[in-house]
């Protein structure tokens, strides 16, 4: 009987090998990695869109006020910026985010809880049926082979899962990378929100110094209203370079993570941690097969 | 090629730099450049329409990728099920115990 056990030992840990291990160390940190990326972004679509459309807004309506050239057909303060397009954008970022959030979770859920509850559960019911009394050791070993082989079941789960879904969606998160870009991009050709930004601050600083220089042609009145302006369209202009620095850094980061990402999970690169931690897992399994023949 | 885009900008940067040299600025420099920062704003508005449906279909694909994920994860609730399957190899055990006892 000692030889049938050892065969039954030998064939599980044979099905364990076989199946390899799970997510490496390497991967399980590239995903964090990946999800810090894709909350950043998410924190920027949802604050800076919004920012940028309230800014556009009050922009215009400075630029209205002081400007007696501009008429009724002038009053479309939001635009380019139009409310759908505008939660279009956040949306995307959300989804983006939400994606992140759960890879995070597949790669680094604790099932140790659950993994127990089934094990004790499963003890349970196999000594009531047999109607044998199992001496503590024993119920210990049979508990520890149950959730090792569990814990690796688990494991090879959330490896399969995270090598199918990454690079499947690699390209569609690099695609909304670059949609992102062009929106906070202020080069020279781009045509985005924050270039709306900056180019409705350029136009009500453009208005604002024609009164401001224009000696005393118009009143005290007038030409503070004028000065508040130029100061306003002054900090957009400031703020829409900050904007842009910060959401080019959020979305290179972004771009590298989900390279790195879709790399790692297709090399396996083991570190000589992560096969000295398989390893310690069957030999725990091993041991507790040789208490149980004892 | 460069873009109209990009051409835009250039233009309005040379008549900023020229506003900006003259004290005071001229009525019809600053005449000149609201109606180019206004054809700037058009060209926007048509890129960020096209861009806006872009956006639309890449929100579907991070739902989907989101989706899967999900599923993934809640399949390792169906963790007992891959248990039972062990544990009945593993019963084998106990049965030999019976043997030895």
């Amino acid at each position: 009987m000692k030889k049938n056990l050892t065969l039954i030992a030998g064939c599980l840990l044979f099905v364990v090998l076989l199946s390899g291990c799970g997510l490496t160390s390497k991967q399980i940190v590239q995903t964090q990695s990946f999800g810090s990326a894709t909350e950043n972004i998410g924190k920027l679509g949802e604050e800076e869109f919004v920012n940028i459309r309230n800014g556009i807004i009050e922009m215009n309506k400075e630029l209205v006020a002081i400007d007696n050239t501009k008429t009724a057909s002038d009053l479309k303060f939001d635009r380019p910026t139009s409310p759908e397009a505008t939660a279009t954008r956040i949306a995307a970022t959300k989804a983006l985010k939400s994606y992140g959030d759960l890879l995070v979770n597949l790669a680094t859920e604790d099932r140790a809880e659950d993994l127990q509850k089934a094990a004790n559960s499963l003890i349970n019911n196999t000594t009531a049926a047999l109607k044998k009394d199992l001496s503590e050791e024993e119920k210990g070993a049979i508990n520890k082979i149950i959730v090792g082989f569990g814990s690796f079941w688990i494991d090879n789960k959330k490896a399969d899962a995270a090598k199918e879904i990454i690079p499947a969606y690699e390209e569609s998160v690099n695609e909304l990378a670059d949609l992102l870009a062009e929106d906070f991009s202020l080069n020279d050709g781009s045509l985005g929100y924050i270039k709306a930004y900056d180019t409705t601050a350029k136009r009500l600083k453009n208005a604002s110094m024609r009164l401001v220089n224009a000696g005393d042609q118009y009143s005290v009145l007038e030409r503070d209203h004028a000065v508040q302006a130029l100061v306003l369209s002054e900090r957009a202009i400031s703020r829409a370079n900050e904007i842009s620095k910060k959401a080019e850094k959020a979305i290179d980061s972004l771009k590298k993570a989900n390279t790195e990402l879709v790399k790692v999970i297709k090399e396996e690169p083991y570190s000589t941690d992560d096969i000295k931690a398989y390893a310690k897992k069957v030999q725990e399994l091993v041991n507790m097969f040789q208490v149980l023949e004892n | 090629m460069t873009s109209l885009g990009k051409e835009l900008h250039n233009t309005i940067r040379n008549l900023e730099k020229l506003r900006d040299s003259q004290n005071p600025p001229s009525d019809d420099v600053i005449a000149k450049l609201d109606v180019l920062y206004d054809q700037q704003i058009d060209l926007i508005d048509a890129a960020i329409n096209k861009n806006t449906e872009k956006y639309k279909k890449a929100t579907t694909s991070m739902k989907e990728a989101a989706k899967k994920t999900k599923e993934a994860i809640d399949d390792l609730a169906k963790l007992e099920q891959a248990l039972e399957k062990i544990a009945n190899a593993i019963g084998k055990v106990t049965e030999l115990l019976d043997e030895v006892a």
